[in-house]
């Protein structure tokens, strides 16, 4: 068993997507509340005649929105941006055709949707692709509010709360930054906790052997002889020395020893993956590589080449089973591992609903990355993508990379 | 579909190791109230009679913040529905002054600071309280406030309706309390299928031991065999026992059994005791007991307690005691000369770790440290 943490990485990634959805929400409760405002200022105006028109914009930005939660790709939200931005246009230029007066009067009903522009980004994994989704919202918006004046004549400002939202936003995902980097600090190193955890347990079992042994051969022997009666027959004699073997041997102490050779030629695994992720995008899966560090690692052949096909298998499931577009591949070194991450936000999958006799994430990547002394350990759960991480014994470390502030301090 | 447990569970406590440096975010919501509010205030200083009560009114909003801050801040208790409550009530009275200093005179709705001060003080609450409680204050504190504020200003409003003016006022409040739910229910929602469902067959456990571990082991064997295994072979081989060989036998048995004995009852926590000057008091055997998770993270908290500057790890005592209902009982104290401020910092992401695998943890804030807490059985 497991701590309940999860690892930094995947938590930095389910808050910051939640911050993603949080500008859904609010998009669609700015878009409904704008329902009733319009329907009254039109009514208070006596131009009830010309409320369909932004009505319906309306419907089509919520729809919009509607369309961005259902998939949420990259792709869909574009789509939303030009779609929801062109019925922001209609919109604003409809009810100022109606009534001009409404740019010094109405200005915050007609800078509703707008809103909705900025607020209603991708799923973003970082703070920075969520800052860049919340910009070209802000850009789209200030778009459609110059289209919207050269079309109908009447000098538009956009007014305080399109900018207002996108400045949140910007302060909310910096916040979010800031929080996350100062954990990448501060936390300590769980998982080598858990494997010295895990090591003192495997050691207890052995201890709890060696005892069991001891009693069973020595402490009995010693039984023996205690209620001899002064001889002991060849069989007894043969008894105790085979259970003195048995001791000398310990063979439940051995072990076996994985024997790591340096490769020279330490390009292979780079340039490797980038003919992987090549090939994956020819075939539809966009792959974001990042990695963090400014050490030289080498990893021993048989690690390098099972950290390759660990990671096509992973990228060979999401493109398969996921739906996802995009998947992200993240490599961490340290002075003893290598950590590679990949990521996609696809369908996702129950673990526990996986047969014990499918084989396939099983042998390709897990026992695969066991064989050469590595682990890989797999989050995911249905329609929250998958998260796989990767460790792998570093062979040598050819320049190291600065220490942490954690480091130095502990 | 929505389940209920989703909506009585905050962020932080799906999460605490996200949040311990998290209580930043109030701080960062008050500065912004602040800016934004007394920007305001300052611009429309000589057209309100009272320009006092808008500036009040802010800081009040902001101290709410502030409150929220010292409330979450890592090794204290849960800020819980208590303080929310106290935190909104607070928010809700300098929006309520600057109503006050707002009635009678004509004013744009759409910029009002206070509904916004009112939403970032609900937003700052986010990550620390469950989504079922966020909206109950969210939506508790807009019933008391949006008729009051509606009362105070609307004479003034001419450009639009009732219900719009009503909708503007409190926009940025309602927005808030779904802004704050959402992402209260969407983290929780998201992240707890990933620490209950994660794999555990997955997860490779197995692994070669180290030769360190395999010297001990093997060192130990020889230990506990050092004196019989010789005797043994000599009487074996002699096929003979004398009076004096069965008297030397039982003695070596009885010394035999003790040493298995000893070692059976060596813990992990005897362990981590023999690599430092930690002393360890566990008369029920009840370190043996604790599941991996607890070693863990009890484990990673006593490393960074004995790491921390300024401890004296000579003095550092761990007590361990069953209790009539099966769980144990555990208690740790340390004589230490840091300043409270950065012991925390500095034991925050271990202490918090500790949260999630017992239960009942207390932090006593004196110069000693004083942690205790319960492993269920």
């Amino acid at each position: 068993m497991r701590m309940g943490v999860l690892p930094r990485a995947v938590a930095a990634r389910v808050i910051t997507g939640s911050v993603a959805t949080v500008g859904w929400a609010v998009g669609t409760a700015t878009i409904l509340f704008t329902f009733p405002v319009l329907i009254e200022t039109l009514a208070r105006r006596d131009r009830l005649a010309d409320l369909l028109l932004p009505l319906l914009m309306l419907i089509v930005v919520l729809a919009g929105i509607a369309a961005v939660v259902r998939w949420r790709r990259r792709r869909v939200v574009v789509i939303y941006l030009v779609v929801a931005g062109s019925a922001t246009f209609v919109y604003e230029t409809a009810l100022l055709r109606s009534d001009p007066a409404l740019i010094t009067d109405g200005l915050y009903l007609l800078n509703r949707p707008n809103i909705a522009l900025v607020v209603v980004g991708v799923a973003a994994t970082t703070a920075i692709t969520g800052i860049l989704w919340s910009l070209l919202g802000y850009l789209v918006a200030n778009a459609v509010i110059l289209a919207v004046t050269i079309s109908t004549g009447v000098e538009y400002r956009p007014g305080f709360g399109p900018t207002m939202v996108f400045a949140i936003s910007v302060i909310a995902y910096l916040t979010l930054a800031g929080i996350q980097t100062s954990q990448r600090r501060r936390v300590p190193d769980f998982d080598r906790l858990e494997a010295e955890t895990q090591r003192w347990s495997r050691g207890e079992d052995l201890s709890r052997h060696t005892t069991a042994a001891v009693h069973d051969t020595l402490l009995n022997d010693l039984s023996i002889v205690m209620t001899s009666s002064g001889e002991l027959d060849e069989r007894a004699s043969e008894r105790l020395l085979e259970d003195l073997e048995v001791l000398r041997g310990a063979e439940w102490i051995s072990h076996t020893r994985d024997i790591r050779t340096v490769d020279v030629e330490d390009a292979t695994l780079r340039n490797e993956l980038m003919r992987m992720v090549s090939d994956f995008q020819w075939r539809g899966l966009s792959i974001h590589v990042t990695g963090t560090g400014s050490g030289i690692y080498r990893l021993s052949p048989s690690v390098a080449a099972a950290a390759v096909g660990a990671i096509r298998a992973a990228f060979e499931n999401a493109l398969r089973h996921s739906g996802a577009a995009m998947a992200e591949l993240e490599v961490i070194y340290s002075a003893e591992s290598a950590t590679i991450m990949i990521t996609d936000h696809g369908s996702g999958f129950d673990m526990s609903a996986i047969p014990a006799d499918r084989l396939g994430v099983r042998g390709s990547i897990i026992e695969r990355l066991q064989l050469v002394g590595g682990s890989a350990q797999i989050w995911s759960a249905p329609g929250e993508g998958t998260s796989i991480i990767m460790t792998l014994p570093v062979a040598e470390v050819v320049v190291p990379q600065e220490e942490s502030h954690h480091q130095e301090m502990s | 579909m929505i389940e209920r447990r989703h909506l009585a569970l905050s962020a932080q406590q799906v999460d605490p190791l996200s949040w311990f440096t998290g209580t930043h975010v109030p701080l960062v919501f008050g500065a912004i109230n602040l800016l934004y509010g007394w920007t305001l205030a300052f611009v429309a200083w000589r057209s309100h009679p009272e320009p006092r009560l808008q500036f009040a009114g802010v800081l009040i909003c902001s101290l709410a913040c502030v409150f929220v801050h010292v409330r979450t801040r890592p090794m204290k208790r849960r800020i819980g529905a208590r303080g929310g409550a106290i935190a909104v009530s607070i928010a809700s009275l300098g929006f309520v002054l600057s109503a006050i200093g707002y009635s009678g005179l004509t004013f744009a709705i759409e910029t009002w600071w206070a509904p916004f001060g009112l939403g970032l003080v609900l937003a700052s609450l986010a990550p620390y309280l469950p989504t079922r409680t966020l909206l109950i204050l969210g939506l508790g504190s807009i019933v008391v406030t949006a008729p009051f504020a509606y009362w105070a200003v609307s004479d003034q409003v001419f450009r639009w309706g009732p219900v719009s003016t009503i909708i503007i006022i409190m926009s940025p409040a309602i927005a808030a309390v779904i802004a704050a739910a959402t992402f209260s229910y969407a983290v929780v929602s998201r992240m707890l299928p990933l620490i209950e469902k994660r794999s555990e067959t997955f997860v490779s456990t197995e692994g070669p031991l180290d030769d360190a571990a395999e010297q001990a082991e093997r060192r130990r064997l020889a230990e506990l065999t050092a004196r019989a295994a010789p005797f043994i072979e000599s009487v074996a081989r002699a096929r003979k026992v004398s009076d004096n060989e069965r008297a030397l036998a039982g003695q070596l048995a009885r010394h035999l059994r003790d040493d298995l004995v000893t070692q059976s009852h060596v813990s992990w926590l005897d362990a981590v005791a023999d690599a430092s000057r930690l002393v360890v008091i566990d008369p029920d055997l009840r370190a043996s007991k604790m599941r991996a998770p607890q070693r863990t993270a009890l484990k990673g908290l006593l490393q960074a307690i004995l790491e921390t500057p300024g401890a004296d790890s000579g003095s550092l005592l761990v007590e361990l005691r069953a209790g009539e209902d099966g769980s144990t009982a555990v208690g740790i104290s340390l004589d230490m000369e840091l300043p409270e401020g950065r012991r925390i910092m500095h034991l925050a992401p271990y202490y918090l770790t500790l949260s999630t695998a017992v239960s009942d943890l207390e932090w006593n804030r004196d110069r000693f440290i004083k942690v205790s807490f319960n492993l269920p059985d």
